[in-house]
């Protein structure tokens, strides 16, 4: 994508608006240097705005290039590439900070061609607002790349499974614990490779033989094996899979995709065994 | 009053000798060294215990796997009885590899009689092959996908144990823990498979 945003920067440095925009920087510039009477405050004002048209343009030459890309990289996995769109705010994710924003937004079947659910891959961003003590205001962003959906029967049967990175700083203004507000319990698995890597937090009331039925050997190893290390979380039948950061590699974009086929397919087979309990007269704690 | 006794010269008439205060600072230094001391044996051997309740966790996770296909096996058995009788001696030492495998204890034992177990189901395969009636079996189709899969799952609980193991044993046998570690905490043996036809390569020929 580098290699694109260079490409539409050059062109868009080509393009009428720049050079009118220059040509207005420098009359502006040679106005503020004749009311002034300063030659360098007018190199001075010319410089500022040549370099706001190319701060604008480069921002602009950003988007044309994810636009482009997500454009051309959303039929590859089969989605739509709708741009804009939002989630609904039911997982603690999802719901996190003071304010959520979605973008380069795909949708689609899950399974493509054979169906299934239809999830929402999107760049996705919460912000926290941070005052101190001096009546400021400061607006922290907080960016995953993720991909939702609506797991069928999961209403029942997952009231709070909570997956994420296991954190290495837990301070600081860059750290927002969006789990810290859900009643969960931090779960402990088998696995000492799976502890390091993750943290897994499960909601008071969540069945835990439905848990253990999801979290198999052959998941966990899979987790703690997966080059990504996806988080998910799943509640009131929605499924989120996230990695941190805004992934913009078509690489990486493909891997998470995968992964949230892989962990719907876990999700569902835990339903299925779920609803198989829940009809033997388990009792769902 | 008392501010004035305190920076009083006087004061520093009843001040302890040079030699006093040093043997002060060095019982001080060698106190904090042994207090730290103290925290990091307990620390460390708090470490050695969960890392150890995660091998027996591993383990009693692996154990449900295996219990899982001893519970398959009879089932399988019976639905390949019905179709191919005359194969009852691959249908005998299955059951036999059964009783081994429920009957082993120590990871040894259980290793090398769920390899046993192993080769015995994968005689049941091979009887299949000759039994197209039976392979078409939806019966036996739901059994095999169900051996299939738990197979898989005993493969990733034996990965996980055999990870915990390596972790634990590295953690008791580096020095200085293995100082702590002592008699008290042992290594554990990794759950190795026995069985030839995992270990066999596949012989590939480029001719």
């Amino acid at each position: 994508m580098r290699a694109a945003r260079w490409a539409h920067f050059s062109r868009r440095l080509h393009g009428r608006a720049v050079v009118y925009g220059l040509l207005a920087g420098a009359a502006l510039g040679i106005a503020a240097g004749a009311a002034w009477h300063d030659s360098m405050g007018a190199l001075a004002v010319g410089a500022m705005v040549t370099l706001a048209i190319l701060l604008f343009e480069w921002k602009q030459a950003e988007e044309d290039a994810e636009g482009e890309f997500f454009t051309s990289f959303a039929p590859s996995i089969g989605l739509d590439y709708v741009v804009g769109g939002s989630v609904p705010p039911i997982t603690p994710l999802l719901s996190a900070g003071d304010t959520q924003l979605c973008k380069n937004v795909m949708e689609g079947p899950l399974f493509g061609a054979q169906g299934g659910p239809t999830c929402t891959f999107a760049q996705y961003e919460f912000h926290v607002t941070q005052a101190d003590g001096k009546g400021r205001t400061q607006n922290v962003p907080h960016h995953f790349t993720i991909c939702a959906l609506e797991v069928p029967g999961a209403l029942p049967v997952f009231h709070g499974v909570f997956l994420r990175r296991r954190p290495q700083i837990r301070v600081g203004w860059l750290w927002d614990d969006w789990l810290k507000r859900v009643h969960a319990e931090e779960v402990d698995l088998e696995s000492t490779d799976f502890e390091e890597r993750y943290e897994l937090r499960a909601s008071r009331d969540q069945d835990r033989v439905v848990l253990g039925e999801l979290f198999s050997p052959s998941f966990i190893v899979w987790l703690a094996e997966h080059p990504l290390r996806p988080g998910f979380e799943c509640k009131a039948g929605e499924l989120v899979v996230f990695i941190p950061g805004h992934e913009g590699s078509a690489a990486e974009l493909t891997l998470l995709f995968e992964a949230t086929r892989e962990i719907t397919r876990r999700v569902m087979a835990a339903v299925g065994a779920g609803h198989y309990f829940s009809a033997a007269g388990h009792t769902m704690r | 009053m008392a501010l004035f006794a305190r920076n009083s010269p006087g004061l520093k008439q009843n001040r302890r000798p040079p030699e006093v205060e040093a043997v002060d600072t060095a019982f001080y230094v060698v106190a904090g060294s042994l207090v730290l001391l103290a925290v990091w044996v307990v620390a460390t051997a708090n470490s050695f215990v969960r890392a150890r309740n995660k091998v027996d966790e591993s383990w009693s996770g692996m154990d449900v796997q295996l219990k899982r296909r001893h519970d398959l096996v009879p089932n399988l058995v019976e639905a390949v009885k019905g179709y191919a009788q005359h194969e009852r001696e691959t249908l005998t030492a299955v059951t036999e590899a059964r009783g081994e495998a429920i009957a082993a204890t120590e990871p040894e034992g259980v290793a090398r009689a769920e390899a046993k177990l192993t080769t015995a189901l994968g005689g049941i395969r091979a009887v299949a092959e000759q039994y197209p009636q039976l392979r078409a079996s939806e019966n036996f189709q739901q059994l095999e996908a169900q051996l299939t899969q738990l197979e898989n799952e005993i493969q990733a609980a034996r990965r996980i144990y055999n990870a915990n193991v390596q972790a634990y044993n590295t953690r008791i046998q580096i020095f200085p823990n293995s100082l702590i570690a002592g008699r008290s905490f042992q290594p554990r043996r990794y759950f190795e498979l026995d069985s030839p036809a995992d270990r066999a390569v596949p012989a590939v020929s480029f001719s």
